[in-house]
């Protein structure tokens, strides 16, 4: 069996990482002045161009799925950092709920 | 009030091969508070897609896992992608053992027996490979009552 280069991995990896990089870009070049434009609203970002506004995070999703489909684009307030989180179990890989006595 | 119930049953190989009973205790002990879930495009995002006129991803089934020690809910990465899931943000998990990575956010509802439970913006993770679909974190349990029952071999559940 081949391997697999560590280069593509690293390649497959970095485009995975590189998830609405434009959007995230945008949106914190531009925060200031979406801020004084749009106030504390969900946004809508695809590409450099913010495609709606809203007060709920379950309205931009409704607009977000009618207008895009299921294009990936950015819905974030623009007065909120990258959602940070932690799942020490997760991270540890010691989640399974299979163990090797039990079925 | 929607209540969630479940009593954890096993069974297990006994060291001259015979399938045996786990008393329900010791199964919830290892395999965590389980119980059985779909996961499809979050409700909004379902209408939104109706109203493009595209359909709806069809839910896959799976197991959820409640963790009390995770801040928020994840979700399968690779079942997000096979749903064709949009990614609507990027998170970052934390660790103090490893590196710091990044996340996709997915839209999704997580469908249990009794309630759709909203988990507005869940990560995507490697949970297959650990036996999950769903890893069901503090953002979700902060709408919930949690009752673990250890002695007993039972959890509840309710909203």
């Amino acid at each position: 069996m081949g391997s697999v280069p560590i280069n593509a991995i690293l390649l497959v990896r970095r485009a995975e990482l590189a998830a609405l990089e434009t959007e995230r870009k945008f949106l914190d070049s531009h925060r200031d002045e979406l801020l004084g434009q749009y106030g504390d609203r969900f946004l809508i970002i695809a590409g450099e161009q913010v495609t709606g506004a809203f007060d709920t995070l379950e309205q931009a999703l409704e607009e977000a799925a009618a207008r895009h489909g299921l294009k990936s684009v950015l819905i974030r307030r623009p007065s909120e950092a990258q959602i940070e989180f932690s799942a020490p179990a997760l991270t540890l890989e010691i989640l399974s709920c299979q163990s090797s006595t039990v079925k | 009030m929607p209540i969630f119930h479940s009593q954890i049953a096993a069974q297990a190989k006994s060291p001259d091969g015979k399938i045996v009973q786990v008393p329900p205790a010791t199964a919830l002990q290892l395999r965590g508070p389980i119980l059985q879930v779909s996961l499809t495009i979050e409700q909004n995002a379902g209408k939104g897609l109706l109203a493009k006129g595209q359909t709806v991803p069809t839910p896959r089934s799976g197991l959820a896992l409640i963790d009390t020690g995770a801040s928020n809910t994840c979700v399968d990465e690779q079942t997000a992608k096979d749903l064709g899931l949009p990614i609507i943000d990027v998170a970052n998990m934390q660790s103090a053992s490893h590196e710091k990575h990044s996340c996709n956010v997915y839209p999704v509802q997580i469908i249990t027996p009794i309630v759709t439970l909203n988990a507005p913006r869940p990560m995507g993770a490697a949970l297959a490979s650990q036996g999950l679909l769903v890893l069901i974190g503090r953002d979700v349990l902060q709408n919930c009552n949690l009752f673990y029952n250890g002695p007993a071999g039972q959890f509840t559940l309710s909203l």
